[in-house]
């Protein structure tokens, strides 16, 4: 599955546990009481999803900061 | 030039209600006004309808204006006999008295007068009638002054303080019976914003006409925008 809010390298990985290769889809994230959905790349078949390094120090990183401002 | 609530790459981020929660505070009005059935409802800047026809679905006789054609076209084009017309929040093609409810949802802040459309919403709600707001506002208002100078089309440009709303909707004729504050569904939507942009400064990029993203973003966080619901009575 094609997307331009997911990284192609990212669906480039494989899930190491059911070897699938990674597609992009909704994922619920959760942060200090915020939930909210993002599109990131994860296993069709377990849901497990990867975050990459780009994406925790970079995307990750800026919503962090965002909901500690008060 | 589209703006950027017309963007396809934003409706992808809010859905079809264009604004933080999308029809979460809709849903909590209206369980709040408790409306007879098929009492007459307006939403003003209802974009492609998706309050419309979230009212409809509740039996109420719901009608939207927006001024997008490119919006309204889209909203149209979903079904037959949507309700929506292409009008100004400040002149509405009603006459007086004739709504039970009126709902403006993250609007307000864009219009360049919102003084004249709150008068224009009092003259088409009936006595008794319920005003529903929810919009952005700057929660360091002294720190907003030059909201309105930042080289961008959206609702932070017209953010102001609480108590400057609560004069204008009062001074039109209204009763403040509920202010809210539901500043974590913007957060959720800046956050929603910084996945699908790749950063604020990105979203800023696309959203601003030249300014520099990280100027405007700076800008942005010193008025600590967060984002309210109002509702109030028309005076009889």
């Amino acid at each position: 599955m094609k997307s331009e809010f997911t990284r192609s390298e990212d669906l480039e990985w494989k899930c190491a546990r059911c070897n699938e290769e990674l597609v992009a889809g909704p994922v619920t994230v959760e942060y200090l009481g915020n939930r909210f959905t993002a599109e990131l790349a994860k296993c069709p078949h377990c849901g497990f999803v990867l975050v990459s390094e780009e994406l925790a120090l970079g995307k990750m990183a800026e919503v962090e900061q965002m909901l500690e401002d008060k | 030039m589209e703006c950027i609530y017309e963007s396809k790459k934003m409706q992808d981020v809010t859905g079809p209600a264009i604004r933080p929660g999308g029809l979460a505070l809709t849903e909590r009005a209206l369980a709040f006004c408790r409306l007879p059935a098929g009492a007459g409802v307006l939403d003003v800047g209802c974009g492609v309808g998706a309050t419309v026809g979230f009212l409809r679905e509740h039996r109420f006789a719901a009608f939207g204006v927006d001024t997008s054609f490119l919006l309204l076209e889209r909203g149209i084009g979903a079904g037959p006999n949507p309700g929506l017309l292409k009008a100004r929040a400040e002149h509405l093609p009603f006459s007086d008295r004739c709504f039970r409810a009126l709902f403006c949802e993250c609007v307000l802040s864009l219009l360049h007068d919102p003084a004249e459309a709150l008068g224009e919403f009092a003259r088409v709600l009936r006595p008794g009638g319920y005003l529903v707001l929810s919009d952005v506002y700057a929660r360091m208002p002294d720190e907003a002054s030059s909201f309105p100078h930042l080289p961008v089309h959206c609702c932070i440009k017209g953010a102001v303080g609480r108590r400057q709303i609560a004069a204008m909707v009062e001074g039109n004729g209204f009763s403040a019976v509920i202010w809210e504050d539901h500043s974590d569904l913007l957060k959720q939507l800046a956050a929603r914003l910084i996945f699908s942009f790749g950063s604020l400064n990105a979203f800023w990029a696309a959203a601003s006409c030249g300014g520099d993203p990280e100027a405007i973003r700076e800008t942005v966080q010193r008025g600590r925008p967060g984002y309210y619901l109002l509702i109030a009575i028309k005076e009889g």
